[in-house]
Formats: structure tokens, C-alpha cells, sequence
């Protein structure tokens, strides 16, 4: 019965196996309540998420893109909890409304890689031969490619860049990772009974993919995506620091960030880039706790320590 | 030149720590998968101090995937790393490939995005190399 978790017909009690059968979301709630860093890091995270998402909807865009001359680099006041930058704008609101974008770019990432690794390692570990064989060796020229520098060059060469664009560019590259991993496990996940078995029983090769080997990878998936997320949000404000990152209408820690590259800035006025430097931090550090408690739920001997 | 190293200790240090920590958790990993495994068992009921089995059992076989790990770190190094550069404006790859995009110098880009590849297949190889020699039941036909 625990090969088969995401296929099981209704069956009645009687029927049912007498073995305590814990569900992936039960021993992954488990593991994350155990580890008292990983259930503070949830509680934080989720702090700050509903602090981003609600905060971004009651701020006022245009009041906080204002450039305000007389009110260049103000210190922390009542009016501006974090100060203005160089263009009198409010660093809170900036705040917000960049971390709200950086996470949600960074989720989409992940999702949109995540979805087309998933895809595709699940096809080529399945199938293998020659489908394997093309598959393996498209990823593999993917992953020799330098990532930032080709990602920077794209980014400067596209005719129109947005955020759509932007999230696209990163997700032709990132997906290669995922569709590795998924391919390797797919790849033992094939050789046992019970996808022989199905065969026999001539279930449609996409029925035992989607019911059958997916959920046993599912664990895998979602240790794997969790980890990248912080990941990606990592490379997101990365880039739009070094200004090949998101445009300028959008702002994002990033931007944040790389006012700090002013040495004026970066000695004199520690509120412009501190707090969304910090926020990075606890954002990133808070997702990789919860994906190490996550990982331990998957993985069982990572428990053993 | 004594400034020269005194210019170089941040940056490397921040680089070296960023390898580092990527290293000490796939180590951790790899001991973890190691010391479940039947040979530590026999290492242990045959008597071998608790400190060589660590060292001599577990260790230097969790070892073996970090040594291919040096093949890929040439990647890095010759690439140049863009982040730290930028940060810390040190005249490298880095920074030549980023004012170059932004001068639209492309005949300089594509010549760096070639530089970085041709360094990738070559720690790539490296890698396999150093992997097969740590490793002798890795064997390259």
C-alpha cells in the first residue's frame, strides 16, 4: 500500500491493511514541529508573506513612487518608517512592494522549472533509450553554458524585457537541474514491481507516470523545489543588483540592495540597503530551514543523525 | 604587491567561504549515506578504533564525490566570479564581461561566454579524471 499512495481506490475499513500509514503531509508536518528552528522559520516566513502580500495591497503605488526633492535621504522618521532614498521615495513601501516581487518572480521560477524538469525527467527516465539518450544530451549541453553570463546577454538583448520575459529567460536554464534529478529517481523508480505490474495489467504508460510513479517522487519534488526557491529568489535580486535584473519600474530587493554600491550610501546611511540586505537573509535562510525539515521527511536517513 | 594581497584577502575570502559551505553540506550528506553502510558495521565488530573508522572508513569514502567537485571549481575560477567582483571591483573576468554588456562590446562577451564554456567541458573532463583516480573502482574505458 505505500508504493501505490496517490492511486489507492475506496476501499471499505474492512479491507483496509492494519499498518499505520502516515501521509506525506503528515510526516512532513511532523518533522517541521519537531525541529524547533524549522516551526519558528515557518511561523517567520509566514509573518512576513502575509506582512508582503496584505502590506502590498493596502500601500499606495504612486504615493510611494513619488519623488519627493525636499526629502532626499531622510532618516527613519514617523512619516517614513525606514527613511527615503536618493529620490525622496519610502524605503518601507520599497520594501514591500520589492519583496513582494522578488518572491513572487521567485516562485513562479521555481514552478514554471519545476513543471517543465518535472515533465521532462519523468518522460526521459521512464521511457529511457533513445528518447533518454536525446533528452540527456539537450540538458547536458544546457548545463554547460556559463548560467549568469548567457542569462545576463539574453537579458540585454531581447528586444522588449519585462517580468514575463525576465521569468521565462531564467526558466530555460533552471529547469535542466530538476529534470536531472527526476530522471535518476524515475529512472530506479522503473525497475520495480510495481510498474511492471502495471504493465501487465496494460495501464497506459501516462497513467502509471501520473499515478503511479509521480507520487512516490513526490517527496523528492517538493524538498527539491523548496530548496531552489530560496535559490532563485537569491539569483533574482542578484541580478537586478548588478542591474540586469528586473526593470526599473518594478522595484525589488535587488534594487534595494544595489544603492548600497554608493559608497556614500553603504558608510552614511545603513537604512536604505540594511533592511532589505536582512530581510534577504531571513527570507532565505528561513525557506532553507523549512526544506532541511522537509528533506529529513523524505528522506529517511537523514533522520538518523 | 603587498597590496595586491591585501586587496585579495576579501574577496577570496568571501569566496572561498561560499565554496565552502556548499562542500561542508554535501560532505555531511555523504557521511550520513556512509556510515549506515555494512562495511563500517565490519569495521567496528572487527575492532578498529572509533576515530579510524571515522577517518579511514567513513571519511575517505564520503571524500570521493567532494574530489570530483575540484573539477567543477576550475569552472568557476576562470569564469571569473561576477557577484564578488562586482562587489568588491576587482578588475577580472567578472567585471570585464559586465562592462562590456553594458557597452555593448559583444565581440568581448562572446568571447568571455566562450572562454567560460571551454573552461566548463574542461573542468568537466577534469573532474571525471580526478574521480576515476581517487576512486579506483571508477575506471574510464
Amino acid at each position: 500500500m505505500t508504493v501505490n499512495m496517490g492511486n489507492e481506490k475506496p476501499v471499505t475499513d474492512s479491507m483496509q491493511p492494519k499498518t499505520t500509514h502516515t501521509s506525506l503531509g503528515k510526516t512532513m508536518w511532523r518533522e517541521v514541529k519537531n525541529d524547533k528552528m524549522a516551526l519558528f522559520s515557518l511561523i517567520l516566513l509566514s509573518a512576513i508573506l502575509l506582512t508582503v502580500y496584505v502590506g502590498s495591497y493596502l500601500l499606495d503605488l504612486d504615493k510611494i513612487n513619488r519623488i519627493d526633492m525636499f526629502n532626499i535621504y531622510a532618516k527613519p522618521s514617523a512619516d517614513n518608517w525606514l527613511g527615503t532614498d536618493y529620490g525622496g521615495r519610502d524605503i518601507f513601501g520599497t520594501l514591500i512592494i520589492g519583496a513582494k516581487n522578488s518572491i513572487t518572480i521567485g516562485v513562479v521560477i521555481t514552478l514554471i522549472s519545476g513543471l517543465i524538469g518535472l515533465t521532462v525527467g519523468l518522460i526521459s527516465g521512464y521511457f529511457g533509450g533513445f528518447i533518454d539518450n536525446v533528452i540527456m544530451r539537450i540538458i547536458d549541453f544546457i548545463i554547460i553554458l556559463p548560467f549568469l553570463m548567457i542569462v545576463i546577454v539574453l537579458i540585454t538583448v531581447v528586444p522588449v524585457f519585462n517580468v514575463p520575459v525576465f521569468i521565462a529567460i531564467m526558466s530555460i536554464f533552471l529547469w535542466t537541474g530538476k529534470a536531472r534529478l527526476i530522471r535518476s529517481k524515475t529512472l530506479a523508480e522503473r525497475e520495480l514491481d510495481y510498474v511492471n505490474a502495471s504493465k501487465t495489467l496494460g495501464t497506459p504508460n501516462w497513467k502509471i507516470i501520473m499515478f503511479e510513479v509521480l507520487p512516490n517522487l513526490s517527496s523528492i519534488i517538493i524538498v527539491n523545489m523548496t530548496l531552489t526557491l530560496a535559490g532563485n529568489i537569491g539569483i533574482e535580486t542578484g541580478l537586478t543588483y548588478l542591474g540586469f535584473g528586473l526593470p526599473e519600474t518594478v522595484p525589488s530587493l535587488g534594487t534595494l540592495v544595489s544603492y548600497a554600491s554608493n559608497p556614500e550610501v553603504i558608510q552614511n546611511k545603513w537604512w536604505v540597503w540594511l533592511p532589505a540586505s536582512l530581510l534577504i537573509l531571513v527570507i532565505m535562510l528561513c525557506i532553507n530551514f523549512i526544506g532541511q525539515a522537509l528533506k529529513r521527511a523524505a528522506d529517511a536517513r537523514q533522520r538518523l543523525t | 604587491m603587498l597590496s595586491k594581497a591585501e586587496h585579495l584577502v576579501l574577496p577570496t575570502m568571501a569566496g572561498a567561504l561560499l565554496a565552502t559551505f556548499g562542500t561542508i553540506q554535501y560532505l555531511r550528506n555523504e557521511i550520513i549515506d556512509t556510515k549506515i553502510k555494512d562495511f563500517v558495521k565490519t569495521a567496528r565488530s572487527k575492532g578498529v578504533p572509533e576515530r579510524k573508522v571515522y577517518t579511514q572508513h567513513i571519511f575517505r569514502n564520503s571524500l570521493l564525490p567532494i574530489a570530483a567537485f575540484l573539477g567543477y571549481e576550475i569552472t568557476g575560477l576562470i569564469g571569473g566570479s561576477i557577484f564578488l567582483e562586482s562587489i568588491f571591483s576587482y578588475p577580472g573576468l567578472g567585471q570585464l564581461f559586465l562592462t562590456s554588456i553594458s557597452s555593448r562590446d559583444f565581440s568581448v562577451v562572446n568571447m568571455l561566454v566562450l572562454i567560460s564554456g571551454a573552461a566548463a567541458i574542461v573542468g568537466t573532463m577534469l573532474s571525471d579524471l580526478i574521480l576515476s583516480w581517487v576512486d579506483p573502482r571508477i575506471r574510464i574505458d
